[in-house]
């Protein structure tokens, strides 16, 4: 088979349990005679071999593509492009913010190598783990029409940033909006895919809890490859002059139980003054929390110097530091299916689990290990004196965890039971009819006597022409003729809305109708389509067919939008998935076109009171989304033009909005405070030598400028402070103190000077 | 046809339009009589008024190439960049070649590209862009040392500041196109584009085959700063550009050009270029190109006004010395950087009739020695005339 592995976390990432599944997975099944392909980050971490730095290295059967996502510290590369944007190049911090994000810019970069790569291979799955979201843009791309540029994606469960986030208790991490967008892909990443692995039952169990009947139907439980050095390492000389420990290895935090250890160890200390607590890996308890502050809550005082801390150490240190632990502890609250815990049965060591999670499944309690009850200390000491004072026993469980590793680890095993998984997922995807994927295929609507594609199902567009400009009206009527031509009525009909009275030289055959009119959607069955298109809007062609095929193909219901290139160089364009809550923030980004199903617009029976064309697609799209309980998902490409200023939400659609679901019944009584609209930030150099530095009398009455949204009675005070700075920046003394550099000192002198002399070093 | 590329991906020629219908057909007919034609031609067009869509439609149907020409309305900015993006959204999935509907294509320029992304699986393909200014400096001249810059080797400064460039479709996507952040001024867009496709791995290529004349014209968007770009990509990139450039082209390209290094064209003795200039047949060079090889431009006028007593004749060599030869695109350490500054220093320093002829004749002996050695040396070797250049210098700073 021709698989392709696709995460950043491979050699040479150091340590972590993705990684080192990765690293035996690529090679194990590249040994078994499968064309293995691995597309992964180009970050060196201070190694300097080709085979773990060039872009393209193939050893036998593995390839491994390396593309530049971002440094050893996640930080992506300088001039970093989504799509046509420098995400930090454009107004609006909370739209770059998503964008920013490592895991977005690795995950769109890795869906457009992947779709040239499958070009040229004829890959047959792809795996790529949940944690990330790396598969995000080559699922949701599979999902809106363009299924035959990628193969079937399997998603490996390792563990879900917000399990991760939830077990350390992090809550800033859990509400930190990139980290929940983030989570969002992770988790539509987990529900989209075409088939889910988990290495242990626990993990499995816990999705299906979360996902109740969102999962894919091709779901698989196989167990981590293990690959151990040959020879065991030298343990790191700290532990040379020591004679029995305890020993955690992981992350110091509230994930893997380390205070817990400290507990044990606490009560342990006094009965064996030789036996020392060693944790193996990086600090990262809370943030503001020391691991010193842990250690003194639990640790007595008489006790603590006895506890070493060795941070990361290599793979093979640690490794020989398991085989010589007195004992190994894992006392996670939960966890998926942890290397670590694997690795010590392997060097033989004498381990004590929790019983929630993977590990208990590694370890078979008194025959491989010991097995007690998560989060309860008492047990947790229990179990790990048995092992210190019982070295019979305790020799005993290490030749059974050696003995329990071999037999659970098999790379035969495994590998085939990998290989059904994805003989199934391959099969599955045969069955799908596919358009030839040829270089020189031309497109259907440019090959004489082709057509575009029907678009799918049955449905309506309405073309809100309302107070649109003729010229938008105009190229907008030619598209969705074009787009509409291989799918006649009665499947697909147009209706267009406009203004009572408005001219436009469009088809009689059209149906028209107005705001006060009977919205049209209450006549269709529910499952037929409803796409909207703006004036100003241009789909590439046949790209209204992508809009349509993600209500259809997606497993789970949700609203589809496009991203569209805008008229101005200067606002972010490019909004994320977002749900009914988003959008009753002000400032939030608003599509230009959207389909949806009928079902969806069920409770939206009058349009009356909505009369621009930002109240009528902020107010359906939030009943819509409210209705189904869905997302409005982006189709994750740029299909098309938008010619016009780019639609936000501003206070009186945000109210316009919020009055709406309150009239169906769709928003709690007592909610009355919305989100707030932001005000301008200051100009950019650019906007200083652009078009539209200044609001015109048009934005004003819009609300926006470039696309920054402005408080409309903040407009006047906004303009004498923008003249003011101008003018100021202009005089001599000015522009000396600012070729002088001399900014500190102006600053101390004359506060206001900050505002012309910009921030300084 | 003379292809000697065996093809395995599609070419696609992408250009970008406004009102250029008087030039349009010209750059579709000049694509579609080379060596390879484009597979697909994709034009954006940016509401043109005159008829350019149905002239690029009329044409290509005319020369039997599919053409698809997608049609924006006027938004008044110059969205250059959202255009080009557009047309290699639409592209076949090979090379696409990114142009101008006012460039005219060499014979085997869009081989000459189809061959760059043959022999570099990752790059970006350019080659010299010629203004055709007919009556102006012969037929067609180089600017902005593109020509230089073709005859490189290596580096992303030989990408040319005109549309000349190739790209695979797959490196497109992979880098997220052109960044929009340029549109609505000239410049720099096309650099940061390759800047970004060296920094994931690509090298840049140029090749003297592959050439385009552009048809001047004035600027239509009203008024355009490239330093509005430049400054963008400063920030982007935390750059000094102009330096960086300037330091990059007066220490490596210009004297890797004028010490006769030329680059053999990727299809070889297919490609007929100038022997002396390394540029297509008939190219007449602009001066500062002419002075690399030798010192006739400057002692010519100056034989004019040791001869004639005119005002009109001084005030021709005037204007050449001071106004039309820039110096800085001369070669440091070269025999006529030296000349001609010191034919500045005469002009602008000798006030008098007298002490001007007798300046202006002194320059003139030593530039016919340095000439004679010149003409004794190889053609392509213009290290010359270290020591009658400091004689010369020495005797005219004591007169």
């Amino acid at each position: 088979m021709k698989i392709c592995f696709v995460s950043y976390e491979y050699a040479p990432f150091p340590g972590g349990g993705i990684a080192t599944y990765h690293n035996a997975a690529a090679r194990l099944l590249a040994e078994a005679g499968h064309e293995v392909h691995v597309v992964t980050n180009r970050a060196g971490h201070g190694r300097r071999e080709p085979q773990l730095t060039q872009r393209l290295w193939k050893e036998g059967n593995l390839t491994i593509h390396r593309i530049q996502y971002f440094d050893e510290q996640r930080v992506p590369a300088l001039g970093v492009q989504f799509f046509d944007v420098t995400p930090t190049h454009y107004s609006g911090e909370r739209w770059r913010h998503w964008v920013a994000d490592p895991s977005n810019i690795a995950a769109q970069k890795a869906a457009a190598y992947i779709e040239t790569l499958h070009r040229e291979v004829n890959l047959d799955v792809i795996e790529a783990p949940e944690f990330f979201a790396e598969a995000f843009y080559v699922l949701r791309r599979r999902h809106s029409g363009w299924r035959h540029f990628f193969p079937p994606v399997c998603i490996h469960g390792h563990i879900s940033s917000r399990i991760a986030f939830a077990a350390n208790r992090h809550v800033w991490e859990l509400g930190f909006s990139p980290h929940r967008y983030s989570m969002l892909r992770e988790e539509y990443s987990i529900t989209h895919a075409d088939a889910l692995i988990t290495p242990s039952q626990a993990l499995m169990r816990r999705y299906e809890a979360l996902f109740p009947g969102k999962l894919p139907d091709i779901r698989a439980t196989i167990p981590y490859y293990l690959e151990v050095p040959g020879e065991a390492g030298v343990p790191p000389p700290e532990l040379e002059a020591i004679g029995r420990y305890l020993l955690c290895i992981g992350r110091v935090e509230p994930r893997k139980g380390s205070h817990l250890a400290m507990r044990a160890f606490g009560r342990l200390a006094d009965d064996d003054p030789e036996l020392r607590l060693v944790l193996l890996g990086k600090p990262m308890w809370h943030q503001g929390e020391s691991i010193d502050d842990v250690i003194r809550a639990n640790v007595p005082p008489q006790h603590r110097d006895r506890v070493l801390q060795l941070g990361n150490v290599s793979r093979e240190a640690a490794l020989a530091a398991a085989q010589r632990a007195t004992v190994f502890l894992h006392p996670v609250p939960w966890d998926n299916y942890p290397c670590a815990v694997l690795e010590a049965m392997a060097m033989g060591a004498a381990c004590v689990v929790s019983d929630q999670g993977g590990q208990s499944e590694m370890v078979e309690h008194e025959r491989s290990g010991l097995v007690f009850p998560a989060d309860d200390d008492a047990a947790l000491t229990q179990a790990a004196q048995r092992m210190l004072k019982e070295p019979e026993f305790a020799a005993e469980m290490r030749r059974g965890a050696v003995a329990r590793v071999q037999s659970i680890t098999d790379p035969k095993a495994l590998t085939e039971r990998k290989i059904e998984v994805f003989t199934a997922m391959a099969k599955r995807e045969a069955e799908v009819p596919k358009p030839p994927l040829g270089p020189f295929s031309m497109p259907a609507h440019l090959t004489p006597g082709q057509k575009l594609p029907n678009l799918p199902g049955d449905g309506l567009v309405i073309f809100d022409i309302a107070g649109a400009d003729s010229k938008w009206v105009s190229a907008g009527r030619d598209m969705l003729l074009q787009e509409l031509e291989s799918s006649p009525a009665p499947q697909w009909s147009l209706a267009v809305l406009q203004d009572p009275g408005q001219e436009a030289d469009l088809s009689d055959a059209w149906t028209r109708l107005t705001t006060i009119d009977r919205p049209p959607w209450l006549d269709l069955p529910p499952s037929h389509s409803v796409v909207w298109v703006r004036a100003g809007v241009r789909f590439e062609r046949g790209a209204l067919r992508h809009l349509v095929t993600q209500i259809h193909d997606a497993p789970l219901p949700c609203g589809s939008f496009a991203w569209l290139r805008p008229a101005t160089p200067l606002v972010f364009p490019y909004a994320s998935d977002f749900s009914w809550l988003d959008l009753l923030h002000g400032g939030h980004l608003l599509p230009q076109t959207f389909a949806v199903r009928a079902e969806h617009l069920r409770h939206c029976e009058t349009l009356s009171g909505l009369f621009r064309p930002e109240h009528r697609i902020c107010a359906l799209l939030a009943a819509a989304a409210a209705t189904g309980d869905m997302l409005f998902q982006h189709v994750g490409e740029i299909i098309g033009d938008w010619y016009a200023d780019q639609p936000f939400v501003t206070t009186d659609t945000q109210e316009r909005a919020a009055g709406y679901l309150d009239l169906h019944g769709l928003l709690p009584r007592r909610w009355c405070a919305f989100g707030q609209v932001h005000l301008p930030e200051a100009a950019t150099p650019e906007q200083e030598n652009n078009h539209r530095p200044m609001p015109s009398q048009d934005d004003r009455i819009r609300g926006s400028v470039n696309g920054r949204l402005i408080a409309p009675e903040r407009l006047e005070e906004l303009e004498r402070v923008y003249k003011e700075h101008m003018t100021l920046k202009g005089m001599t003394v000015v522009r000396l103190l600012r070729r002088a550099k001399a900014f500190e000192v102006a600053r101390r002198f004359w506060p206001k000077s900050k505002h012309f002399l910009g921030r300084g070093r | 046809m003379n292809s000697v590329v065996s093809r395995s991906v599609p070419v696609t020629l992408v250009l970008v339009s406004y009102n250029k219908a008087d030039v349009v057909g010209l750059a579709i007919e000049s694509a579609a009589s080379g060596s390879v034609p484009p597979d697909l031609i994709v034009i954006s067009d940016d509401g043109s008024d005159d008829g350019t869509p149905e002239v690029a439609e009329e044409t290509a149907r005319k020369v039997g190439i599919t053409c698809c020409v997608i049609r924006h309305p006027r938004v008044g900015i110059y969205r250059i960049q959202a255009m080009r993006n557009t047309c290699a959204a639409n592209a076949l999935e090979g090379v696409v070649y990114l142009s101008d509907s006012d460039c005219v294509f060499g014979p085997n320029t869009i081989e000459t590209h189809c061959e760059i992304h043959q022999r570099f699986p990752m790059a970006i393909g350019t080659g010299p862009r010629f203004e055709y200014l007919a009556g102006t400096s012969g037929a067609f001249t180089s600017t902005f040392a593109t020509l230089e810059y073709s005859h490189f080797p290596d580096g992303i400064h030989c990408v040319p500041v005109g549309a000349n460039i190739s790209f695979r479709k797959s490196l497109w996507r992979e880098l997220g196109g052109f960044d929009r952040a340029f549109d609505g001024s000239y410049g720099m867009e096309e650099f940061e584009f390759t800047e970004r496709a060296l920094r994931e791995g690509a090298c840049a290529v140029s090749d003297p085959g592959a050439y385009v004349f552009h048809c001047p014209h004035p600027t239509v968007f009203g008024d355009r700063l490239p330093l509005r770009n430049m400054r963008v990509f400063n920030r982007k990139y935390e750059a000094d550009h102009l330096r960086d450039e300037g330091v990059f082209v007066r220490d490596r390209v210009t004297p890797w050009y004028w010490s006769g290094r030329r680059k053999a064209p990727l299809l070889g003795a297919q490609v007929e270029l100038d022997d002396e200039w390394g540029a297509p047949p008939g190219f007449v060079p602009p001066i500062h190109l002419q002075l690399s090889r030798t010192l006739k431009p400057l002692i010519e006028p100056v034989d004019r006004v040791i001869a004639s007593g005119d005002p009109k004749v001084l005030a021709v060599l005037d204007e050449l010395v001071h106004r039309t030869l820039d110096t800085r695109m001369l070669a440091q350490t070269s025999p006529s950087l030296v000349y001609a500054q010191e034919l500045q220093w005469i002009t602008q320093h000798l006030k008098t009739r007298k002490e001007l002829v007798e300046g202006l004749r002194e320059w003139r002996e030593c530039a016919i020695a340095i000439e004679r050695t010149l003409r004794a040396k190889s053609t392509h070797d213009v290290q010359f005339g270290a020591v009658p250049t400091a004689q010369m210098m020495s005797h005219v700073r004591s007169a």
